[in-house]
């Protein structure tokens, strides 16, 4: 051994090899270049970046049901796990999503599925299960009327659906198609495993499927690795690498939801409450999205119930109220309303709002001399106008679970007692009030709604029979019914609706509010989230979020 | 020990008819109610056709006898029906939710007597003392204190000013802290003036006080005597708190977002959601009556005179 | 016992100084002023009920007197504890609210005690059958937790204080039920009992002229220790949304308003929150040391 190393230091002192000193500057070059190249590395290049794969969202109710097809309301859960065929651009136009193309011709709608498209489970997404699952919803939904109109299916091929309906179908085209609502669930697994399994663990098409549901805390989704969308507006249409899994939490109070958010556990809040709106604005860590529901919150008439039946007297009502009060109070995170839609709907006409702001502008001596005009004069000085002996004495229910109402109501309070009705103030649930109004059990209700498609919701509150609500006038039912079976242009529908309303105004059925505008903050390291109309439904397909380092 | 097991079999049977009449009670009061149970569970866009169908889907169209008989003998195999607000099955609802409100509660209790106990001795020995007035005042004082004022008041200094423990949900070991320290010290304070009471009556007693003062080996003897008289009362309480801490449960959890039975009964009436408050209504009851017989039967296990005294 | 003897050493030295026989009434009040910690629960106690009675005049506003350009200012001259989400004076709130306090407080231990002092004199009187149900009814309901069982009986009555009286009251009557049992059991044989229904006196003429005015010390110092867990519970119920309906002050109502603005506006909570646990403490002193006078066997 030493022998051998002993000939080859021989051979290295010979001339053939490298001289030492060459070895030697060699050695120094590589160190310095490797030197250079840490320095770079480190202090001129940015430092690599780290995403953070899990999404945590926080919500402040927990569904009802993971399954679109037997819930009464749907969230952020439901828009993850499902996808609809059709959806809504930044203008309320509606571009692909699942389907490459939905067309309405007639009485007809036509969907044009891609030939890859899958459900989260594999399953290819079919015409048949299209047709099965719009079935299924007929059943079960608490929707299912949507599709009534709907009297036959012609199956064209094995990835185009057409349905055959007996009127023009413009309210499933609105309200079906573009909503989560419409979406196509796995028929093939829910008949295997049951509706009840089903509503814990439902298979679609959308970008995230479900992995746990933990009753009570959180749902925690994973990526759909079958995802593909054809939204216009997305750049990544397929499954997003960054976010392996989203956790929705569901955290009911305001107060936590908030700093939450604030500490940085959360990603993404939504339901801010008014009185956080102006911390979070302030906070150099979040950014907050702003979105105007599409819907009004209001106080229900109860028009067949003496003293109410007097239309003067429910006008009374409305000069009565103070929407800027309202709007102050509420930190101005709502927008003052005096007519019966929102802008954010479709076949809005900012001019009715216009005009009803203006004849029912805040007025404390119109609404006393109304109430005077129909016999409701204070005869004995308590303060309370009295008729034939009687006191007017009216019931307010305010919903508790709603916290923008419920701070309110005692502003109402204040208000009407103000011209002299004596407030009798009390507080329920909103299912419980509902209930109440369907049951005409009730003075003054106070309600809500939100659908960004009045033929997919007015009707169901106004119309005598579809509603079947107090308020009944024969003129405004055969207009939802036009609109209802004929194909109108939005022009038209824009001019029909106005004329519906401009009825509701003189009709006075509802003492409209406020226009709630909702807040999502979102922690500043979420990039590329987007927040669409018309429910501020939430894009996640290119969203990656930054680790912060330090906390 | 076989009139122990007859006094037990005897305390049992009688249990059994309670329950029977409380779920019939509970039952019949939630049909009192007003309003249509369908109309509350149908959503916004839903025609009166539908909500006649929805009717039909949920079997609330059939009288109520019949529903009784249905929600009872679904009951008895552990089918308490569906939710009008989740329409989640209700069982599915409890069984999620009672390992959390038990973990809460049963800690709370542990912990509230293992502090509890000592101070109270302790403040029964040095009776009179400095000691033993500053824990009555502080013991007085957070026993005065609402859980709910408690609760947001914990909340505020250390969850939301200085951030040492989250304040909702339950994601670590670290979000029971606030909620746990919440039900005990009220607790604490109760177990400590109880067990203070009980020693006294012991050490307060001529004979006692004759000896405990010539300071003989005997005191030994007298310590554990009244330790012992203090302690048998105690041990009934804890059956009989526990139902009671999951009262003080319903605010705690409301509160902290903890997501135990407590706050599925507050949502729950909230929203007028009938079965699922039936039926916790129902497990509450049956908890109540089985820790009420168990403490039955140990105190009279402990104190021989109890089972002699209900017989005759 | 302490007290007997410190009470003995006490009265004796009384006696020695003055001239003139302290009547019962007299050597009670002494006695009490002589324990401070019962002292300041009476001071306590006291200073609530002044508010209570007085509150239109010491409040400067009235207490659904709503001013939002002032909402949420922090405490100040003008609002000496500040104003909430409506521009309400909290001062004012808390002050109105020591009345609805007190009024319902009071109303739910009368209804608990008209209760539980009859159901607990009969058990005790007639022993048997009667009692055994009784006595079983008491300790179900009495372990039973109120908040649930209260919870229950307000979703089927409504929201209301009315409502929550009856809820918190039908809860709680085994307190009173057990303790007046035990005393009655424990008179029911004396002579003097047995001498009135020798002479023919009625039952009920026995429970009402001869066993109740025997028990009355111990009702006292029941009631007054009860006091503070109806206040509490009521404040509860409130708190949760079943009780007192806005605008009505009641501090637990107050309470969970504050809540959601514990951060920005801590004030809103705050102070209502201060008010329950004075009052409830000044209530649990003055029973302590009522029962300490009376009754000190009382296990409560």
């Amino acid at each position: 051994m030493a022998s051998m190393v002993k000939k080859s230091l021989k051979k290295l002192e010979s001339k053939e090899a490298i001289t030492k000193i060459q070895a030697v500057i060699i050695a120094l070059i590589i160190i310095i270049a490797a030197g250079i190249g840490i320095i770079v590395y480190y202090f001129v290049l940015p430092p690599p970046v780290e995403y953070k794969k899990t999404l945590v969202i926080a919500i402040p109710e927990e569904p009802e049901g993971l399954d679109i097809q037997q819930v009464s309301w749907s969230n952020e859960i439901h828009d993850l796990i499902f996808q609809s065929f059709m959806n809504f651009n930044e203008s309320m136009g509606m571009v692909p999503d699942l389907a490459t193309n939905v067309v309405m011709e007639g009485n007809n709608i036509t969907i044009y599925l891609p030939a890859d498209a899958k459900f989260s489970n594999g399953d290819p997404i079919t015409a048949q299960i299209v047709r099965d699952s719009i079935e299924r919803y007929r059943k079960l939904s608490p929707y299912g009327s949507d599709y009534d109109a709907v009297t036959g299916y012609e199956i064209i091929d094995s990835h185009t659906l057409k349905i055959i309906c007996n009127v023009p179908p413009v309210y499933i085209w609105f309200n079906d198609i573009p909503v989560t609502y419409g979406d196509v669930v796995d028929t093939n697994v829910s008949s295997q495993v049951g509706d009840a399994a089903f509503n814990q663990n439902p298979i679609g098409p959308g970008p995230y499927k479900v992995k746990e549901w933990v009753h009570g805390s959180y749902v925690l989704l994973e990526r759909n690795d079958f995802y593909k969308t054809n939204l216009p507006f997305v750049q990544n249409k397929g499954p997003n690498p960054y976010i392996d899994e989203v956790m929705i939490r569901f955290i009911p109070e305001d107060l936590t939801r908030v700093s939450e958010l604030e500490a940085g556990t959360v990603d993404i809040v939504r339901g801010v409450p008014s009185d956080a709106v102006a911390n979070l604005k302030a906070n150099p860590d979040v950014t907050l999205y702003e979105s105007i529901t599409p819907g009004i919150e209001y106080l229900m008439i109860n028009v067949r119930r003496p003293p109410l039946d007097d239309v003067r007297v429910r006008k009374a009502l409305i000069y009565a109220i103070n929407r800027d009060e309202i709007k102050t109070t509420l930190e101005d995170t709502v927008l003052p309303c005096y007519s019966y839609m929102s802008p954010s709907m479709l076949a809005y006409n900012a001019s009715v709002e216009e005009h009803a702001s203006q004849i029912y502008a805040y007025s404390n001596e119109t609404a006393k001399s109304l109430l005077a005009e129909a016999g409701w004069v204070d005869t004995d000085g308590d303060g309370i106008v009295d008729k034939d002996g009687q006191p007017l004495r009216l019931e307010l229910l305010i919903p508790n679970d709603e916290p923008k109402f419920k701070k309110i109501g005692p502003l109402l309070q204040a208000k009407l007692s103000s011209v002299g009705i004596d407030i009798d103030y009390k507080e329920f649930a909103y299912n419980y009030i509902r209930a109440k109004t369907r049951d005409w059990d009730f003075d003054l209700a106070g309600r809500f709604y939100s659908w960004f498609d009045p033929a997919g919701i007015l009707p169901y509150l106004l119309h005598s029979t579809m509603g079947n609500y107090t308020y009944s006038n024969p003129e405004v039912d055969s207009l939802f019914d036009e609109d209802r079976s004929t194909a109108l242009s939005p022009t038209e529908r824009t001019a029909l609706y106005t004329q519906i309303q401009n009825i509701l105004l003189e009709d006075a059925p509802w003492v409209p509010l406020f226009i709630d505008v909702t807040y999502t903050g979102v922690r500043k390291n979420v990039e590329g989230l987007l927040v669409m109309p018309p429910f501020a439904t939430l894009f996640i397909q290119d969203v990656k979020v930054k680790v912060v380092k330090g906390g | 020990m076989s009139a122990l097991l007859r006094y037990s079999v005897k305390r049992v049977l009688i249990g059994i008819p309670v329950i029977l009449f409380v779920s019939l009670f509970i039952f019949l009061l939630m049909q009192m109610l007003p309003g249509d149970p369908i109309k509350l569970i149908a959503g916004e866009r839903v025609t009166p056709e539908r909500i006649e169908e929805l009717r039909r889907s949920w079997g609330l169209d059939q009288p109520v006898y019949i529903q009784y008989f249905y929600w009872l003998s679904h009951v008895m195999t552990g089918d308490f029906g569906y939710s009008y607000v989740t329409r989640l099955p209700v069982s599915l609802l409890i069984w999620s939710r009672l390992p959390y409100t038990i973990q809460l509660t049963f800690t709370a209790l542990v912990l509230s007597y293992v502090f509890g106990i000592p101070i109270g001795v302790v403040a029964a020995l040095k009776r009179g003392t400095a000691v033993d007035n500053i824990t009555i005042g502080v013991a007085t004082f957070f026993y005065s204190m609402p859980t709910y004022w408690l609760g947001l008041i914990l909340m505020l200094t250390f969850g939301l000013y200085l951030r040492w423990f989250p304040i909702s949900g339950s994601s670590s070991l670290e979000s029971m802290v606030l909620p746990l320290l919440t039900l005990t010290l009220p607790y604490v304070a109760m177990s400590a003036r109880i067990v203070r009471t009980e020693m006294l009556e012991v050490l307060t007693e001529d004979y006692v006080r004759t000896a405990w003062a010539k300071g003989l080996p005997s005191r030994r003897v007298i310590l554990r005597h009244a330790l012992r008289n203090a302690l048998i009362p105690l041990t009934v309480m804890f059956f009989l708190d526990l139902p009671w801490i999951i009262g003080g449960a319903v605010i705690v959890e409301s509160i902290f977002a903890w997501p135990g039975m407590g706050s599925l009964l507050y949502k729950s009436i909230l929203k007028q959601d009938y079965p699922v408050v039936q039926a916790l209504v129902l497990v509450i009851t049956i908890l109540t009556v089985v820790c009420n017989i168990l403490g039955d039967i140990v105190s009279a296990f402990l104190d021989p005179r109890i089972r002699v005294e209900k017989e005759a | 016992m302490k007290t007997e003897s410190v009470k003995g050493t006490f009265l004796k030295k009384l006696e020695t100084k003055s001239m003139f026989k302290l009547t019962r009434l007299k050597e009670f009040l002494l006695l009490l002023l002589h324990y401070k910690v019962s002292c300041i629960g009476l001071c306590i106690v006291m200073g609530i009920i002044i508010l209570a009675i007085f509150a239109p005049i010491i409040a400067p506003k009235h207490y659904a007197e709503i001013d939002v350009p002032n909402k949420l200012q922090p405490p100040s001259l003008a609002h000496p504890f500040g104003t909430d989400a409506l521009g309400r004076d909290i001062f004012s709130r808390v002050v109105y609210g020591a009345q609805i306090a007190l009024w319902v407080g009071l109303l739910v231990v009368l209804v608990e005690a008209s209760i539980g002092i009859s159901l607990g004199i009969i058990a005790g009187y007639f022993n048997g059958k009667i009692d055994k149900i009784i006595s079983a009814s008491a300790d179900i309901v009495w372990s039973f937790p109120t908040v649930v069982l209260a919870l229950g009986v307000v979703m089927v009555l409504g929201p209301g204080i009315t409502q929550v009286v009856i809820a918190i009251a039908v809860t709680s009557w085994p307190g009173f039920t057990r303790i007046t049992r035990a005393k009655v059991q424990s008179m029911v044989n004396r002579e003097f009992v047995l001498a009135a229904r020798a002479i023919g006196e009625s039952d009920l003429n026995i429970m009402l002229r001869y066993l109740l005015p025997n028990i009355t010390s111990t009702i006292l110092v029941l009631a007054t220790l009860t006091l503070p867990s109806a206040i509490i519970s009521t404040t509860a119920l409130s708190f949760l949304g079943f009780g007192a309906q806005p605008p009505t002050p009641d501090w637990g109502a107050m309470l969970s308003e504050g809540a959601s603005q514990l951060v920005i506006a801590p004030w809103v909570a705050t102070f209502p929150g201060i008010f329950i646990v004075i009052t409830a403490l000044g209530f649990n002193l003055l029973g302590d040391g009522l029962r300490d006078l009376l009754d000190p066997k009382l296990k409560i």
